[in-house]
């Protein structure tokens, strides 16, 4: 209990220093603002399956980029798609030499497979990848690419922001999750020198640091994790551009919403279960990037933690098993934790908000705590199935996040 | 149940709901469920600033011809009044609120104060004229002591004398030359050059950057407070420090020095690539930096340092302040986000 407690009062006070260190202090900025007529050569990796609805948004956006196009190589990844998808590539590869399709059709599907052949096609050691739902603005790609001119950074990672937030009370909850993610939590973990983490996608790695560890590992389905854990303990950093914005679409549907979180959650845990013990004996970790670090890589176990912890509280309380002044001490603990550690996320939600200029959909906010809710649902049975993956050593299937876009 | 009971279950139910209250209008009567504007054309350009102007003026030009003076509102919407001139003429002293635009040159006095102007010709400005913005199409001269309120830029050559402040942002086609005293926020010319210095003429070349392939083995990692490199010394990969670092002169880095802590520069040093520093970066002098210079702190240019090369353009960026000695060159883009100048 004093554990869960301590565990519990840890992440509160994470969440209420990178708010204020947001709020507050000055940025450190990334490498947006270098204009060098020396582009590194790119290669742009997007995964596909099945994405006939966006394929041509993803693509015509990156050909409208300002990025020189003789130091641009783009790669979509045609992974099994049944549908048009491959039909639309070849009509950009036909039209754009710099379009290279990948089309997939053996071997297991699933991003970080896909990602694995992608790369031995590759051509340049800069990788970016972009899901393929997103729409990078013009500049997105040298915003992001002059992040390498650092010899320390190994993976930059840009901001996701959700495009059709009309659809629903879902993608506005998901808007202000998000807000709250970039602008404050990845931005401060930037400033203060922590862990910002690589998402997976507006985001980009060097490719001979990937293949020096042998690739992504099929197993895994939180590959942008695994990515950074290995990048921090080899010594590399990873880069965070706040400025650096691309339109997703986020999941309309609950039950959308539910799968993805839930596969973020079992991949998440994979990758803890493989790190945690890594981290602590890492020589290019400082102490408190490594707490940073073991914050965020146990940050899927909070939810289940704090719903055991407030179910144990409320059975101790019921059972007339805590005495008196041991009621009082607890219930001053508990109202506190409730103001200031279990709201925490909420204030940063808010700061990030307001950071943003959002005004009226800050009144949202309070809608967050059942979301938070639904996602502990979510984040236990990714747990779960973490677990199970562990101990029947069985090998998980990829579930794509389903397209909305018309 | 009673009705105390009830009331009270009531009451807290009314309790809960009362914080939701807000949100239900919001997503009953949506007024903010646009997603968070993101420019999908937006692209980095150190010029924007004066080619935004020549768009919303340039219209203005043609119907207005040779019929000069043509006062009239701007557009219904922002009702900027403004003057077409064939050529513009403002005398010593003079006070000029409107919006100036002219299809030739211009020559303005001593002391003026001017609003916007545009010119399609060149500009030539007397001491302490001030302007809120400037754009020309020829080359531009401003005297000693002139103010920018926002930002001067032209598609040419641009002449700054001596302790000019040149608001957000000064940028040229081509040459910009700044006198002593200068200050800034913004810099863009192909080069930038401060005193003396002899523009793309009298200095070597610094030897080309090496963009793109890095990996693991090109970085040699000092994981030390402080490392100082000694005189003349000859280092052939990428260099990361956790501290200071002191590179002794007349010394050669072919890649990029990154460091934690500040990094001085001593006479001579060459670096081929990018100096990025989470502190301050002090150059002695006559250095030649290929690559671009990224400080979390301060930056100072000694006399006699080149940074980037011809047919080429690098950046120096500070979150602190930039001190510029005389006879620096600068290809590229110098911007300092707590101002800087012109020693």
């Amino acid at each position: 209990m004093v554990v869960l407690a301590v565990v519990m009062l840890l992440y509160a006070i994470r969440h209420l220093v990178l708010t204020v260190a947001r709020a507050a202090a000055r940025q450190r900025p990334c490498y947006q603002d270098v204009l060098d007529s020396e582009c590194p050569p790119i290669t742009v990796l997007i995964p596909m399956h099945n994405e006939e609805a966006v394929a041509d948004g993803v693509l015509a956006a990156l050909i409208r980029s300002d990025y020189p196009k003789d130091k641009l190589e783009i790669i979509p990844i045609d992974d099994h798609s049944q549908d048009g998808t491959a039909e639309i590539l070849q009509r950009y590869s036909a039209a754009y030499p710099f379009i290279k399709p990948l089309h997939r059709r053996a071997g297991p599907r699933g991003k970080p497979s896909g990602l694995n052949d992608a790369l031995a096609l590759a051509s340049h050691e800069i990788i970016l990848v972009f899901d393929a739902d997103y729409q990078p603005s013009r500049d997105l790609v040298r915003e992001l690419a002059m992040a390498f001119i650092d010899p320390e950074v190994g993976a930059v990672m840009g901001r996701v922001v959700p495009k059709n937030t009309a659809a629903g009370l879902l993608t506005r909850l998901l808007e202000l999750e998000r807000s709250g993610g970039y602008q404050v939590d990845q931005q401060a973990r930037y400033t203060l020198d922590l862990v910002p983490q690589y998402g997976g996608t507006v985001g980009g790695f060097r490719r001979s640091v990937v293949l020096s560890w042998g690739g992504f590992d099929p197993r895994v389905l939180a590959e942008d994790t695994d990515l950074t854990f290995r990048m921090y303990t080899r010594g590399w950093k990873v880069a965070y551009a706040n400025r650096a914005e691309c339109y997703e679409e986020a999941p309309e549907t609950w039950d959308v919403r539910f799968r993805q979180l839930r596969r973020w959650a079992r991949g998440h845990t994979q990758v803890m279960l493989r790190q945690w013990l890594l981290l602590p004996r890492s020589p290019y970790l400082s102490p408190r990037q490594k707490l940073d670090a073991m914050l965020l890589l146990g940050i899927y176990l909070v939810p289940p933690l704090l719903m055991s912890g407030l179910a144990a509280s409320l059975i101790l309380f019921l059972t007339g098993s805590i005495p008196a002044w041991e009621t009082i001490v607890l219930s001053f603990a508990m109202v506190s934790y409730n103001a200031f550690g279990n709201f925490a996320p909420f204030y940063q939600v808010a700061a990030a908000g307001l950071l943003d200029g959002m005004r009226e959909r800050l009144q949202l906010l309070p809608f967050l705590f059942f979301m938070y809710l639904y996602n502990s649902w979510a984040v236990t049975s990714g747990i779960v199935d973490a677990l199970v993956d562990l101990g029947q050593k069985r090998m998980p299937t990829w579930d794509k996040t389903k397209r909305f876009r018309q | 149940m009673s009705l105390e009971a009830l009331v009270l279950l009531v009451a807290f139910l009314g309790l809960l709901a009362l914080p939701l209250m807000p949100g239900f209008r919001e997503l009953w009567r949506p007024r903010d469920n646009q997603p968070i504007d993101i420019d999908p054309n937006a692209t980095a350009n150190p010029r924007e600033a004066g080619l935004s102007f020549r768009q919303l003026v340039r219209p203005l030009l043609a119907p207005a011809g040779a019929a000069a003076p043509a006062p009239s509102p701007l557009d219904a919407a922002r009702p900027t009044p403004y003057e077409v001139h064939q050529d513009l003429r403002v005398p010593p002293d003079a006070r000029r609120p409107v919006r100036l635009l002219a299809l030739g040159g211009a020559e303005i006095g001593d002391r003026a104060d001017l609003a916007d102007v545009y010119v399609d010709g060149p500009v030539r400005a007397g001491a302490d004229v001030r302007f809120s913005a400037l754009a020309a199409e020829g080359d531009l001269t401003l005297g000693a002591r002139c103010v920018v309120e926002e930002w001067v830029d032209t598609e040419t050559t641009a002449w700054i004398g001596p302790g000019c402040e040149l608001g957000r942002s000064a940028s040229a086609g081509r040459e910009l030359h700044l006198g002593a005293g200068c200050v800034f926020r913004r810099l863009w010319g192909l080069p930038i050059s401060t005193e003396t210095a002899a523009a793309g003429e009298a200095m070597p070349e610094a030897a080309p950057g090496r963009p793109g392939l890095r990996t693991i083995d090109d970085v040699v990692v000092w994981a030390g407070r402080r490392l100082t490199l000694p005189a003349g010394l000859v280092l052939e990969r990428d260099l990361v420090v956790y501290g200071e670092v002191e590179v002794g002169a007349g010394s050669v880095i072919r890649g990029t020095i990154k460091a934690h802590g500040a990094i001085q520069l001593a006479e001579g040093v060459q670096v081929d690539a990018n100096l990025i520093c989470r502190r301050d970066v002090r150059i002695a002098g006559g250095a030649r930096i290929g690559g671009n210079v990224v400080a979390e702190g301060d930056v100072f240019i000694g006399p006699g340092t080149q940074i980037g090369q011809k047919d080429g353009f690098k950046s120096v960026y500070a979150t602190g302040r930039v001190t510029l000695s005389a006879d620096v060159l600068v290809f590229g883009r110098v911007v300092a986000e707590r101002g800087g100048s012109v020693a």
